[in-house]
């Protein structure tokens, strides 16, 4: 108590020291945190601010001394104003004044900065004392801890064995703990490790990487002289400041170019180009390139340029020289180059799974159920169209019209033979691709496989072969409702031929009401077009040719009853009929010749129409629909001639036979 | 214990804590140069700091800057950065250009500039914003003025006394903390960067008034090499170095449960006056460098769970080299900090909204392919090596006082004889009196 008293009792008088020396705008060396009061008081009441620091404002406001500070200091300047400027300080009144009482009060102000010292000091000495007691408590206390952390470790070795090993190896690798030792060799190798670790640690106390701490503030004047609401450089305006809606980026199209010429030039070396294009600096050039950045394909630009890419390739190739080893100076960027090899890795695998998502889609399309009961009905409508076939034929036979079948028989092949022409390559070469079968179905099937294999082909390969599967498996789901729906139109048409005139006119009508249902499907299916008008020739031409293969097939199974012979099959099958059809057509174009003018001019309309649509789906209808009405009107008067044709058939079938065996 | 001196209008703040008078609602501060972003590390270098300006514009774009005081702080002068750099290394960083580069060939070694910190045109002056702004911050934290300061722009955490390193060249985080250490008794550093802070941990291995706490991947290999869990400190700074070696692919569950199983117990043992939290967003997924499996959620949990203490806290930035992901992440922490719930839609505003093609979202999705290597049984032994060595902090003598006394190593035992004359001296008139 009573070194405060003191203290308390000459306070006003250094208050009022400090006003005086205000006036006279000396250099006085008053205590810091005094001045700092003032300067805090001046800030707040000027640049109050509701968010900052409310309490604190009020604090200083309430304060009676700060405001009568305030009144005194603000009288002074106002009293300075009145009076007049003096070239020399000794002249003005107060400057003797303030001289003669710094001297009366100099002794005091000594006096009170000295006894501030004297009690800092004694602060000081009794935290250090304190702090030697704290500290020799808390060595105590980590001896305990270290106690307790080996009884624990003891108590953990006796539990298991197995445990026991553990620990010892978690000592040897660590070598944090070296209280469990059960050899010399143990023991020796765990202090060669510990005065590693202490010549390290000298090692980084003499490279003097530490910092050097500086000592805490501890007199409370200066403390409470930092309680401060500074609000010098405060952004009131952040978006105009920053810039950011409006456009910190003017420039004009000539210092653009430059920019883009430069930047081909010297890449991203701002500085450089900042020299080059006038007005702007670097830090402008480099805010310029990433706001230009995604309108302007930079690289791009320095691509094109032939000369920098020979530059680059070779300031490259050092770099990956040095990638190699890891420097000090490079350390890091050798684990960003580590990281981007991985990357490049990782993307490669997304591309294969973006590959397997497509993949996924075409699944859900396989698995609508419109198309499942598409397959159903058109499996139906072909057991139908066989069962009618089959009757018809006994009926035929049984009524001894065995020359109107001939007849038909030889009008058939007339457009499957120009079609087979075309398409002979393509089948010739699934053919020597593919297995050969039994049945006509799966030479079909076999058919299809080739050419999703071509199909598959223009796709981008894949690494892992069960996709390629996968996606095969897909194609074939995807083509069989095609192929069944161009046979079933195939069989309507044959059928409408045995009906009389007035019924088979009904009948092509219904049939090109289906063929035309046929290709909205296809459509609706969302293929492209071109890949549909191949895919439709194929399927037709394949349709076509079914249909001859069967009728003959049946009888020859009978009779062979083998399996090895099915190429010796297949060769018969199609020989004949390519020179059937070419034989046929002889002598039909020298009898239409010898029968009546308007007889002879219908036929070749029929020749002309055929050669004009060869390659559309509606040609066979068109040649069924004009073939029906001469074959009806001509059947009497042509009886005589389609026998000797049939002679001449007999005889060139005999020959083929022979040339066979 | 002494009586107040005088009357002051700090009569309240005297009779409470240094703390007691702050209010509920925490007041934050942002501190950006304007031109800090407007530099270029070189062709092909990760590096980008227009990484700044781009989360700056995110931060205009949802109007955090109306719920915080937002200051452009001046540049660090040669005087304040030698309080921990040497002037040697800073009059080098002062005076080499890329054009005079090759006069100053022969020091390129001594301060560790190549591939890794290169000389760019402003390399100084780079250095000069970012420091600046992180001193700025701190002088707002000592003054009392505010709760949280913020400062993407700084977290360069790898530069040493006299040297660069890891594209760094002034370590403004030691700078800040230094001027932090005049007034708080200590003050806790902890680092989220997937880079350990080596650079903090060596300024601050010997002095217990700072504990320096880091969540990385180590390996032995990956950049700098150093931060296992047996660097704990050395002499007077024993125990007060904490490192959390990690592995490849760390997911958000295991980093933030972790995270909040060491932070907490630290706090509440080591009793920090303040805090440092470097946000570094190297760690998230898909960074460029990044090996972690870290979501933008949950890098952003981390400042939540350290916001949560109410301690005086300073947030700076750090490494990050996938650019949007950096800016979507500090945008986050920011609003964190400002306690504002912001929409996962980005502003279309700003002037870099293209650069967030093609999801235009805040939260992208960040899950890679990288294993993740750490096992249960890992975290949990690095957990309790945590714990065990925080057992030694409890009793440290920086721990339990509130004033700590300078110049400690120069103690001499003259002093102490002293002192215990004094004690006799008042022994012998207590003696006389009865």
């Amino acid at each position: 108590m009573d070194l405060t008293t003191p203290e308390v009792a000459e306070h006003p008088d250094v208050l009022r020291n400090m006003s005086r020396y205000t006036l006279g705008l000396l250099p006085s060396e008053p205590p810091v945190g005094d001045m700092n009061n003032e300067d805090s008081d001046t800030n707040t009441s000027i640049t109050q601010s509701p968010t900052n620091s409310e309490k604190l404002t009020d604090i200083l406001q309430e304060s009676q001394d700060t405001k009568a500070l305030q009144e005194k200091y603000l009288q002074n300047i106002y009293a300075l104003t009145q009076n007049q400027l003096f070239k020399n300080v000794e002249d003005y009144s107060f400057y003797n004044l303030n001289r003669e009482k710094f001297q009366r009060d100099k002794q005091t102000i000594v006096g009170v900065m000295r006894k501030r010292r004297h009690v800092l000091n004694k602060k000081i000495k009794r935290l250090q004392s304190h702090w030697k007691q704290v500290l020799g408590r808390w060595e105590e206390n980590i001896a305990r801890v270290d106690r307790l952390t080996e009884i624990d470790k003891t108590k953990n070795a006796k539990k298991s064995e197995p445990f026991i090993k553990r620990s010892t190896r978690k000592v040897m690798s660590n070598f944090t703990a070296g209280d469990i030792v059960r050899s010399e060799e143990e023991f020796l190798e765990i202090l060669a490790k510990l005065e590693q670790q202490e010549k390290e640690a000298s090692n980084v106390s003499e490279a003097s990487r530490i910092a050097t701490i500086p000592p805490m503030i501890l007199s409370e004047e200066e403390v409470k002289s930092q309680y401060f609401n500074d609000q010098s450089r405060l952004v009131t305006d952040c978006p105009k400041f920053y810039h950011f809606q409006s456009m910190p980026d003017i420039w004009n199209e000539e210092q653009h170019s430059i920019f883009v010429q430069q930047f081909i030039l010297h890449g991203k070396k701002f500085g450089k180009i900042a020299e080059a294009v006038p007005g702007k600096n670097s830090k402008e050039c480099v805010l310029h390139y990433y706001l230009t950045k995604r309108t302007t394909d930079y690289r791009a630009l320095v691509a094109s340029a032939t000369k920098t890419k020979g530059r680059r390739r070779k300031k490259l190739l050092p770099s990956q020289r040095g990638g190699k080893k890891k420097s000090k100076g490079s350390a890091l960027m050798v684990d960003i180059e580590a990281a981007d090899i991985n990357k490049t890795e990782e993307n490669i695998n997304n591309q294969f799974q973006e590959a397997s998502v497509t993949a996924d889609n075409m699944n859900t399309w396989d698995n609508t159920p419109s198309v499942e009961n598409v397959e159903s009905a058109n499996e139906n409508v072909n057991n139908h169209n066989a069962d009618e076939q089959m009757d018809e034929k006994i009926k035929s036979l049984v009524e001894g019209n065995s020359a109107y079948e001939i007849e038909k028989g030889a009008q058939e092949p007339d457009p499957m033979s120009i079609d087979m022409t075309d398409k002979s390559e393509t089948v010739s070469g699934f053919k020597h691709d593919v297995d050969v079968y039994d049945t006509a179905e799966n030479e079909g099937n076999n058919t299809l496989l080739q050419i999703k294999e071509s199909v598959h082909e223009k796709t981008p390969t894949q690494d892992e072969p069960m996709d390629i599967s996968q996606d095969t498996i897909k194609q074939e789901d995807y083509y069989e409702p095609k192929l069944e729906q161009h046979s079933s139109s195939k069989r309507n048409s044959i059928s409408t031929r045995k009906e009389e005139d007035a019924a088979s006119a009904l009948a092509n009508l219904s049939a090109v009401g289906r063929s035309i249902s046929a290709v909205d499907e296809s459509a609706h299916q969302g293929h492209l077009p071109g890949w549909d008008e191949k895919e439709e020739a194929l399927i037709f031409s394949l349709a076509q040719g079914m249909n001859p293969m069967k009728m003959p097939l049946t009888p020859r199974r009978a009779s062979t009853g083998p399996r090895p012979r099915p190429t010796f099959q297949l060769t018969e099958i199609d020989s004949p009929n390519r020179r059937r059809a070419s034989d046929c057509i002889t002598p039909s174009i020298s009898k239409i010749l010898k029968m009546v003018s308007e007889d002879a001019k219908s036929q070749r309309i029929d020749e002309l129409s055929v050669e004009d649509q060869e390659h559309t789906t509606h040609s066979s209808h068109t040649t069924s629909d004009i073939n029906a009405f001469p074959n009806s009107q001509s059947f009497p008067r042509a009886s005589i001639h389609t026998l000797a044709a049939l002679g001449e058939d007999i005889v060139e079938r005999q020959s083929k036979n022979d040339k066979i065996v | 214990m002494d009586t107040p001196e005088t009357s002051t209008p700090y009569e309240q703040v005297e009779k409470g804590s240094f703390f007691s008078f702050r209010p509920q609602k925490k007041r934050v501060t942002y501190h950006l140069d304007e031109q800090v972003g407007n530099y270029h590390y070189g062709d092909k270098h990760p590096m980008k700091p227009h990484r700044i300006t781009i989360t700056n514009h995110l931060v205009m774009g949802y109007g955090l800057h109306n719920k915080m005081s937002v200051f452009s702080p001046r540049m660090a002068t040669f005087g304040e950065m030698s309080e921990f750099h040497r002037e040697d290394y800073l009059d080098f960083l002062k005076r080499v250009t890329p054009d005079n580069a090759e006069q100053f060939a022969d020091k390129f070694q001594q301060f560790n500039i190549g591939d890794d910190c290169p000389v760019f045109d402003g390399t100084y002056e780079f250095s000069q914003r970012s420091a600046g702004a992180s001193l700025d911050a701190s002088r707002k934290l000592v003054q009392g003025q505010t709760d949280i300061a913020i400062n993407w722009s700084g977290g360069l955490h790898h530069a040493k006394r006299g040297e660069a390193s890891g594209f760094c060249y002034v370590n403004d985080i030691v700078l800040a903390i230094l001027n932090m250490l005049r007034f708080f008794p200590r003050v806790l550093y902890i680092d989220i960067d997937i880079h350990h802070g080596d650079g903090v941990q060596q300024a601050f291995y010997e002095s217990d008034r700072v504990l320096t706490v880091s969540f990385h991947k180590y390996n032995g290999d990956f950049f700098p090499a150093t931060g296992n869990f047996d660097e704990n400190g050395v002499k007077g700074g024993k125990y007060f170095a904490l490192n959390v070696p990690l592995e490849d692919g760390i997911g958000d569950e295991q980093y933030t449960s972790l995270f909040k199983s060491i932070i907490e117990p630290t706090i509440n043992t080591f009793q920090p006056s303040a805090i440092v939290l470097q946000c570094g967003a190297d760690s998230l997924g898909y960074d460029r460098l990044g090996v972690f499996n870290l979501s933008i959620h949950a890098h952003g949990e981390c400042v939540r769970f350290t916001r949560s203490f109410n301690i005086p806290m300073l947030v700076v930035g750090g490494g990050g080299y996938t650019l949007r992901n950096v800016a979507r992440a500090w945008c986050y922490e920011t609003s964190i900090c400002v306690n504002e719930q912001i929409p996962s839609e980005l502003p279309r505003e700003t002037l870099y909204y293209e650069f967030f093609a093609p999801d235009y979202t805040l939260h992208p999705r960040l899950t890679t392919k990288i294993e993740n290597k750490n096992t249960p049984k890992a975290l949990e032994d690095l957990r309790i090596r945590a714990l065990e060595q925080l057992r030694y902090l409890g009793g440290a003598p920086s721990v339990q006082m509130q004033q700590i006394p300078p110049d400690l190593t120069g103690h001499l035992e003259e002093e102490d004889e002293r002192l215990n004359d004094e004690y006799l001296d008042k022994a012998v008139d207590v003696r006389v009196r009865g």
